[in-house]
């Protein structure tokens, strides 16, 4: 055929007009994505935290769309992510906003705080809602869809306490918290835990929010004489500081800490000040599950830099993956079979360990104690709550 | 000529209270009535901000503390006492506005940059007090289960249903604002706003007025904290720190200081414009702080003033292009 300019224009109209017909049949042929809503926090002082939340709901989104059958009948995920920022009512904001984005599940936040702000909005929705918050009483506020999939600060707090007084043989324990709800929350677990043991902490200090400088609370501690001190602390950044801070005024006894302790940022920025001490946190790498060293192999190979093992992304990674495991299985997206489904959930592998759901909705019944060592965590020992 | 122009405003603003009234008819996101809502609510605070510092000219970096003061003492009346949440509202307004004495008293003395300093320490103060008195406040853990209110079986417990009582308390302190800013109180503050020595010179008790602006803050401020507590239904310290104060004192600036309409606009578009941002995401913030900074900048009057000086080019060239 010649082409000329009327053969030219014939043969791309007729092509156009296929399209034409042809796409609305290919876009209607294309499976609905599943529309996933997360709400980390993206942006202010927890920024660290919502960052590796959002790492890790993209990395199982990226896996599970990659596998030919996707979620299920070939329908993939698709995230809807809003900042829930610092505040709580910038969060409730961010999660009026996703509950209109026609999502089914609802990942994050992690702050506690954010979760009990959420949770009057939450308790008209019942729809599946997988936190990372480990205050007690989370979930016991009776939102219909909540999931816990972290050690509660009951377990967190219990076994930081058993393993200072019976491993550590600790008889004057001190505590250092920060003045959050996570903080407060998680020292009032180790003080009951310590009343179990016929105790009381020789000092509980706690510093304000956003302070800088910890050296008053450091001395009062170092005052008190304690064998060991517990901190729950919650930031990162807070973390690290208070770290260099106990190092350079000679506070020289073990260190027990909640999951920020873990923190791989945490860890490298306090560095040598940080080798010896202990955390209790989510997993530890290499003393886990199969399901564990993929994601990390996984989570390097896609991110060139570690995971988090103390607050961060593997929660959110299994929430992805206990999701599309549901939905898969049940064949279906409903927010209320979901709900049950997660209800009946046991013995189910994760990055974490084995989730098992109990009636209050919590999937994660232990926490693993690691010890820094010249940078690195190894696991010291399991304990449950 | 006068009497018309004022019809005219107060048509334009009855059109606008009724729009704005059948609002809830047309908007069904709960996503954006609660932004009004909450809108409505920071309009409150950021107006008894305005009665100290921009009838007054005292600043005060405390108004968050003032609005935490409102929340906890509703919070703590509905859920411990069982009151309801009307009568609430109406403690939580005299307790905050009593603090606003207590506090306002000593700082008589100061001004400028001491007062501001002053009234920061008293937030810390009121923060960490949320904080550690755990027997009232509940701690860092919060309050929650607050009631909604309820008339009769009637319960405002949706978004559409509170904005009714949000549009009601601003409507209803931006006329208490706008009496005491068109009366004697009102030239009062303002004369001591100029020049206080002034102002003391002609026979103004100026420590009086000056009071009565701290007491008013605090109960803007109060009334404020008692209906987000309401609203939200969980309230905790953290929502109560110095950064929220500043928020404030921007939000104020912003719309500009000294009028009724510039607090409420401030307010109003300074809680929406990060929800319009946030499809820039984690970029919203650098767009937020640069927009801010270039209405401080180009608006120093705020967006009132902008507004009134597009007015009168308006006005005064219409007879030309005529």
């Amino acid at each position: 055929m010649r082409l000329d300019r009327k053969n030219f224009l014939a043969t791309t109209g007729a092509a156009a007009a296929g399209a034409a017909i042809g796409f609305p049949a290919i876009v209607g042929a294309a499976p609905e994505p599943i529309r996933l809503g997360t709400i980390p926090c993206l942006t202010g002082s927890n920024a660290l935290l919502g960052q590796q939340e959002h790492e890790g709901a993209a990395l199982a989104v990226e896996e599970i769309n990659a596998r030919p059958d996707k979620v299920y009948g070939g329908r993939p995920f698709e995230i809807v992510e809003e900042d829930a920022t610092n505040d709580n009512q910038s969060a409730v904001s961010a999660l009026n906003k996703l509950l209109g984005e026609n999502v089914v599940a609802i990942v994050c936040p992690v702050l506690s705080t954010q979760i009990q702000a959420m949770a009057p909005v939450m308790k008209t929705h019942e729809i599946p809602w997988m936190t990372g918050g480990t205050a007690v009483k989370n979930t016991q506020l009776g939102v219909p869809g909540m999931f816990r999939l972290r050690g509660s600060d009951g377990i967190t707090g219990a076994g930081m306490t058993n393993f200072a007084v019976k491993d550590k043989k600790g008889k004057k324990i001190a505590i250092l918290h920060a003045s959050d709800a996570f903080g407060v929350g998680g020292a009032d677990q180790i003080v009951q835990s310590l009343k179990k043991l016929g105790m009381e902490p020789v000092a509980n200090e706690q510093y304000p929010k956003d302070a800088k400088d910890f050296t008053a609370e450091i001395l009062k501690i170092k005052q008190a004489a304690p064998d060991v001190v517990l901190m729950y602390i919650q930031n990162p950044s807070d973390t690290a500081i208070i770290l260099k801070q106990v190092h350079s005024l000679a506070l020289n006894v073990p260190i027990v800490g909640s999951p920020s302790l873990g923190n791989q940022t945490a860890m490298e920025v306090a560095g040598k000040d940080a080798y010896g001490t202990y955390c209790a946190v989510d997993f530890i790498v290499g003393f886990n599950s199969n399901v564990a060293t993929h994601f990390l192999t996984s989570f390097f190979r896609k991110y060139h830099h570690l995971p988090d093992v103390g607050t961060g992304s593997g929660w959110v990674y299994d929430a992805v993956y206990m999701l599309a495991d549901t939905y898969k299985k049940q064949k279906g997206t409903d927010p209320k079979q979901t709900i049950a489904s997660l209800k009946g959930i046991k013995n189910w592998d994760g990055v974490l360990g084995t989730f098992s759901a109990d009636a209050e909705g919590n999937m994660v019944h232990s926490v693993s104690i690691g010890q820094n060592q010249d940078g690195k965590l190894h696991l010291v020992k399991k304990v449950s709550g | 000529m006068t009497l018309r122009h004022a019809e005219r405003k107060w048509a334009a603003l009855a059109g606008l209270v009724f729009v704005l009234a059948l609002l809830p008819a047309f908007v069904h996101s709960d996503y954006l009535l609660s932004l009004f809502d909450t809108a409505g609510i920071y309009a409150i605070v950021v107006m008894g901000l305005g009665i100290l510092l921009g009838f007054a000219g005292q600043l005060s970096l405390a108004q968050a503390a003032f609005l935490g003061i409102g929340a906890y003492t509703s919070g703590w009346l509905t859920t411990h006492l069982g009151w309801s949440a009307w009568p609430s509202m109406g403690a939580a307004m005299a307790l905050s506005a009593m603090v606003g004495l207590a506090v306002g008293y000593p700082c008589l003395r100061l001004s400028g940059h001491y007062l501001a300093l002053a009234t920061i320490g008293f937030g810390i103060i009121t923060q960490l007090v949320l904080i550690n008195w755990k027997s009232v406040t509940n701690g860092s853990d919060g309050m929650g289960n607050i009631p909604a209110p309820q008339i009769g079986s009637f319960v405002f417990d949706s978004y559409a249903r509170y904005y009714y009582i949000v549009l009601v308390a601003v409507l209803a302190c931006a006329y208490v604002a706008w009496r005491i800013k068109t009366t004697r109180v009102g030239r009062a503050l303002e004369a001591i706003r100029e020049n206080e020595i002034a102002a003391r010179a002609t026979g103004i008790d100026a420590t009086r007025y000056k009071i009565i602006a701290f007491v008013l803050a605090g109960a803007y401020a109060g009334l404020a904290g008692s209906l987000l507590a309401h609203m939200t239904k969980f309230i905790s310290p953290d929502s109560y720190s110095f950064d929220q104060s500043v928020v404030f004192l921007v939000m104020l600036i912003v719309g500009g200081s000294a009028s009724i309409s510039g607090a409420i606009l401030g307010a109003v578009l300074l809680w929406f414009l990060p929800e319009v941002l946030r499809p820039l995401k984690t970029s919203y913030i650098m767009v937020y702080g640069a927009a801010v900074v270039a209405m401080i900048v180009f608006m120093p009057r705020g967006l009132v003033g902008l507004l009134e000086t597009l007015r009168s080019r308006f006005v005064r060239r219409r007879p030309d292009a005529a």
